[in-house]
């Protein structure tokens, strides 16, 4: 019997709906925000935290003389933030010339536009959503984390010392909360741009992100774990590198425990997406390469090569799952890596190659059909007619070939970011 | 029914595997987003994947994919503008009296019918992103539905509508409700269907709904969601008069769903209109709470585990559900009409259409699935006596309604020249027909007309008492003009410059129209150009409809150009043109029904090589060039590479490569001298054999 029903949301938009063809998306977001909470891969750059605390401070400065509704003022004060931003925008790209691209500010191509006008003016056009893709999208969400923010982005007092420290021009501030129109000249924005721009810190700016930083236990651990080693060496060995020493370490707390045993899940779980990923690659370039079906069952060396190193990291994995009860203690770890440990499960009792595209091509299937939480169905990338495997569409195409496992990109864990924000990869000033 | 259950409307849009091909689409809606209908929606319906997927190559696909399938739209005349620009070959009725506002979607695959109710408009954000309210029935061969449902919502279509619809998509209904019945093999199995309720004919909607509400069965609580209110007491009035004239107390409690806005982490206020507050007071034993309904996405919308999308808050509520409860027994309408006086309380001649699907359900279990499935998440409720204008947004007031012709109902091109085959005649030839079905508006005396846009043409309506049609034949520069606006502009004494109104295309004309609104079939210049990326389609159009009012083709030489020169040119540029027909003829392949499209039909291989037959007919090309060039042709289909080769699609191919061959048989039947040559067959035996 069918009865009336609200509809489900279903956007074509969803983020990272195409690129997670086995469904370990959602467990590596969850690992890497047990690792280290607040933060993301995306937002790098700690001077834009600054900003925004100064730009939401006088936003809330001169909201308050106006005695507004909740809507109204909530309104005024973001467009007061997103002013302050595009000038500082402009600041940064003038001041940095050619250096400003790869330095993490966006919307620069943008603001170099609006610098071809003799002034430039504030309500330029800055990315196609400001709201969205720009500081209050991107850090907004880490700095109401890191308690520098509320949710109406109004600064509490760790946010309000930030914005106390950073550069600041009254004559910007200004600027910033004048209504529309208003223009600054080059000069202006070079000499502000040269104290404020992207990529430095202040030490007391330093200061007061670390402290923010250490307000989440777990952060605080696993940032100052993350200096103990060096950099120099890729993500995944340097957490490995600090599962090692930590395992050392007489007398560990509860919450170190726990670090332990995430850092054997995240590594385990790397390595066991690392040669699944492979495989699946290979499949793929195989099915690309022939066209009109690659059959499953001609000999693949390297498939038959990676199968029994795959079927010991999954049996490895599925050991760990203890520690991910242990890790996730008041969710259901199960569900959340159902994914993974299903994919596991069938790999780990995997007989041959053909078998393993079995799995792997099916298992796609199913996660595209949202068996393990998304929210819609997808075409797969991939599908069988017998023993031959095709390309769904020209886009799922892999147009290199698929070599070693080695080529796999592991997943992120936060740690580029989290080296910023204490300082360790940017230039800092003493005041 | 768990709330995992529920779907969304794009995945009723979807086939099932069973679903076979698609033969028709009737649907009734206030409001048709053309973007979203014709890169999302249909794609889907069609099964030729949808903008998600990326699995649809090219527009003209679409496009020769509705040629297989009959699409009728009826909309609102206030929301014509959002509809411009829609496929030639899609219906577009308007409501010419009253507002359009039902909503029900009707589809005919080959193995399945569905007949949908729901509060979705056809836009991105009803079927994608808003909380909308849905219900659907299938019919499938030996089903065991209710057909009644089924002649009910088409009835509704055709009564309530009557004046509006056209002659193929009554055709279209009448073949859905046929198949359906023929399809049933057992009598209806006792389930809980609905009945089918329109609103806008004998008397108001809410009366209807509450007719079906048991005498003398008390009310416990009733709820009501609604995105739109009305400022007076209207609704209000008749819920609580509809009851009492049951017998029943109105010592309930009532609970208002509205949309909330602020910061759905903080606090939510509703979106309502605080008069209401003043004419509830009226009824004091009544207590009434506001609640507002969350922007948020919920893990209750997904099935998502990780709640990785619960930041976003573009959920707005458009879903309109009224629920009465007592112990046991549940009314449950969902459908089209707003809690406001025009969904629901005015009489016949100015209420809206709208349709409601209404359940009486008795039982617990039943009861508490239907208050899990249809009342929507909150933040925050208020009693209405606590409410003033700080805790309350006041809704924006409703837009006015645009100036519309009421007295035309439909306006239909029928070309009556075979193929489209004009080039050949004058300019001055009629070649199609235009009916206008009106009456005299309500200034007879005024001058009423239309005009086609272009500035010259203007046509007087004759004055009549009575609805009638009046025909008008047009020349070729005017079908050309009307083949690629698809509307006129009909002008009477209270807009004078004139409103776009659509024109269909008659079953006929569609029959033969070749890709949309070109007019006529693409040249081979045109051809090449669209394979080789320079043209997209929409140039493609731009060029092809110059052709009928010059009355000469493009590629033609007439003015004493060299044609050697020209076939340099156009061999040149079609060898360049086929890496991406290569291309695109293998992006194709995807589904069955775009290779074949894309493959045998006017954008094709096919097409190419008869144009260019045709031009070696007209002395335009050598016939050593038009070998050459349908060798390749051939070529280059044998190697392009297909997605999932099954036995359909390696018949398409072969049935390509034929077709192809014949073409070169025919070129040499004609010129035999040349194309025996022994370096011409050399070549060709070197071209098949898949050297360079």
């Amino acid at each position: 019997m069918t009865l009336p029903f609200l509809t489900k949301y279903d956007p074509t938009e969803i983020p990272g709906g195409t690129i997670d063809p086995l469904g370990f998306f959602l467990p590596y977001m969850r690992l890497a925000d047990e690792w280290i909470p607040g933060l993301t891969n995306a937002a790098d750059q700690p001077r834009y935290c600054s900003m925004l605390c100064r730009g939401a401070l006088i936003a809330s400065k001169h909201s308050r003389k106006q005695d507004l509704s909740g809507i109204e003022d909530r309104k005024l004060r973001l467009e007061i933030i997103k002013r302050y931003e595009r000038i500082w925008v402009l600041a940064c790209t003038i001041a940095l010339g050619k250096k400003a691209e790869g330095m993490g500010l966006r919307g620069i191509t943008y603001a170099q536009t609006e610098l071809m006008r003799s002034r430039a003016r504030t309500d330029y056009t800055l990315l196609g959503n400001q709201l969205r893709y720009g500081a209050i999208g991107m850090y907004a969400p880490m700095s109401i984390a890191l308690e520098l923010l509320t949710k109406d982005y109004v600064p509490e007092a760790r946010g309000v010392e930030l914005a106390n420290v950073f550069p600041f021009d009254p004559e910007i501030d200004e600027l910033a909360v004048q209504h529309k129109d208003g223009s600054i000249s080059k000069d202006k924005l070079l000499e502000w741009g040269r104290k404020v721009r992207v990529g430095k810190l202040l030490a007391q700016e330093k200061r007061i992100l670390r402290d923010a930083l250490n307000s989440n236990p777990k952060r605080k651990i696993a940032l100052n774990l993350l200096e103990t080693v060096p950099r120099t060496i890729n993500e995944l060995d340097r957490l490995r590198q600090i599962r090692v020493n930590l395992s050392h370490t007489k007398n560990r707390t509860d919450l170190e425990e726990t670090r332990v045993k995430l850092l054997d899940v995240i590594a385990r779980f790397e390595y066991f997406y690392n040669l699944s990923i492979s495989a699946f690659n290979l499949i793929r370039w195989n099915a690309t390469k022939t066209g009109s079906g690659w059959n499953s069952l001609s000999p693949d060396n390297f498939l038959s090569k990676q199968l029994p190193i795959a079927k010991k990291s999954a049996e490895t994995f599925l050991g760990l799952k203890a520690a991910m009860q242990f890790v996730f203690r008041d969710t259901q770890a199960s569900e959340i890596f159902r994914s993974p440990i299903e994919l596991a499960k069938k790999t780990q009792l995997c007989s041959s190659a053909s078998e393993w595209v079995n799995i792997l091509v099916g298992h796609h299937k199913e996660v595209q059909h949202g068996r393990f939480g998304e929210s819609t169905e997808k075409a797969a990338w991939l599908f069988k007619n017998n023993d031959l495997v095709f390309v769904g569409a020209n886009r799922y195409k892999l147009n290199t070939p698929v070599t070693s496992n080695y080529e796999i990109e592991p997943h992120s864990y936060k740690s580029l970011s989290a080296d910023n924000f204490i300082g360790l990869n940017l230039e800092h000033e003493k005041i | 029914m768990k709330k995992s259950d529920r779907k969304s409307l794009m995945d009723l849009f979807s086939p099932t595997p069973e679903a076979g091909t698609p033969i028709s689409f009737v649907a009734a809606t206030y409001e048709l987003e053309t973007d979203f209908f014709m890169t999302d929606l249909l794609p889907s319906m069609l099964s030729l994947g949808t903008r998600r997927d990326d699995l649809l190559t090219s527009p003209h696909i679409i496009d020769q994919a509705l040629r297989d399938c009959a699409v009728h739209i009826l909309l609102d005349r206030s929301q014509y503008a959002d509809a411009r620009g829609v496929s030639s070959r899609v219906d577009l009725m308007i409501s010419s009296t009253r507002v359009q506002h039902s909503k029900v979607y009707l589809i005919y695959w080959e193995n399945l019918i569905r007949a949908i109710v729901t509060s979705a408009n056809l836009t991105r954000d009803g079927f994608r992103k808003n909380r909308e309210v849905a219900w659907y029935i299938d019919y499938k061969v030996s089903h065991s539905s209710d057909v009644s449902i089924l002649r009910n919502l088409i009835e509704g279509l055709e009564n309530i509508t009557e004046v509006q619809l056209n002659h193929d998509a009554i055709k279209s209904l009448h073949l859905m409700h046929q198949t359906a019945k023929d399809w049933q093999k057992s009598q209806t199995k006792k389930k809980v269907s609905p009945l089918i309720l329109w609103g806008g004919n004998e008397k108001p909607l809410i009366s209807k709904i509450l007719d079906l509400w048991p005498t003398q069965t008390p009310v416990k609580e009733a709820h009501v969601v609604s995105p739109f209110w009305s400022k007076n007491s209207g609704p209000f009035e008749a819920l609580i008069h509809g009851l009492k004239s049951k017998n029943v107390q109105e010592d309930f409690v009532l609970h208002l769903y509205c949309q909330g806005r602020g910061d759905p982490d903080v606090e939510l206020r509703p979106v309502f209109p605080l008069e209401v507050k003043r004419h509830l007071a009226k009824w004091p034993l009544i207590d009434v709470f506001l609640h507002s309904c969350t922007p948020k996405v919920g893990s209750d919308d997904v099935s998502d585990l990780f709640k990785r999308i619960d930041e976003r808050t573009d959920r707005f509520l458009h879903a309109k559900v009224i629920l009465l409860l007592s112990t046991e027994i549940t009314l449950a309408a969902i459908g089209s009409a707003n809690f406001t006086e025009n969904g629901l309380c005015r009489n016949p001649d100015s209420a809206n259409i709208e349709l409601m699907a209404v359940w009486i359900l008795n039982g617990k279990a039943l009861q508490d699935s239907v208050i899990a499935n249809l009342l929507p998440p909150t933040l925050g409720k208020i009693r209405l006596v606590d409410v003033d204008s700080k805790n309350v947004f006041e809704p924006s007031p409703f837009s006015e309604e645009p100036k519309w012709p009421d007295f035309v109902e439909l306006a239909e091109l029928d070309v009556t020249v075979p193929k489209f085959d004009w080039k050949e005649k004058d300019v001055t030839s009629k070649i199609s027909t235009l009916s206008i079905r009106y009456r005299s508006p309500k200034d007879k005396n005024a001058k009423f007309g239309f005009h086609l846009g272009d500035g010259i043409t203007d046509f007087l309506l004759p004055s009549t008492n009575i609805t009638r049609v009046e025909k008008f034949d047009l020349d070729i520069p005017q079908t050309s003009l009307l083949l690629k606006s698809r509307e006129i502009f009909i002008y009477w004494v209270e807009a004078p410059n004139g409103i776009a109104f659509p024109i269909n295309l008659t079953a006929e004309t569609k029959v033969d129209l070749p890709v949309q609104s070109i007019g006529h079939k693409p040249t081979e210049d045109q051809l090449i150009d669209y394979f080789s990326g320079w043209k997209d389609r929409n140039q493609l159009l731009e060029v092809g409809l110059r052709d009928p009012e010059q009355g000469q083709n493009v590629t033609d030489n007439s003015i004493g150009i060299d044609q050697r020169v020209i076939q340099l040119y156009t061999v040149r540029s079609f060898v360049e043109c086929l890496q991406g027909l290569k291309k695109q003829l293998e992006e194709s392949t995807s589904t069955d029904k775009g290779m074949r499209r894309a493959f045998l039909c006017e954008i094709s291989p096919v097409a190419l090589a008869n144009s260019i037959l045709e031009n070696y007919k007209q002395s335009k090309r050598t016939p050593v060039a038009a070998g050459f060039q349908i060798l390749e042709l051939m070529r280059t289909v044998s190697s392009a590479k297909i997605t999932g080769n099954t036995k359909t699609k390696q018949q398409i191919k072969k049935r390509c490569i034929d077709l192809l061959n014949q073409i070169y048989q025919q070129l040499e039947e004609n010129a035999n001298r040349e194309l025996s040559s022994p370096i011409f067959q050399a070549f060709k035996n070197r071209l098949l054999s898949g050297e360079n």
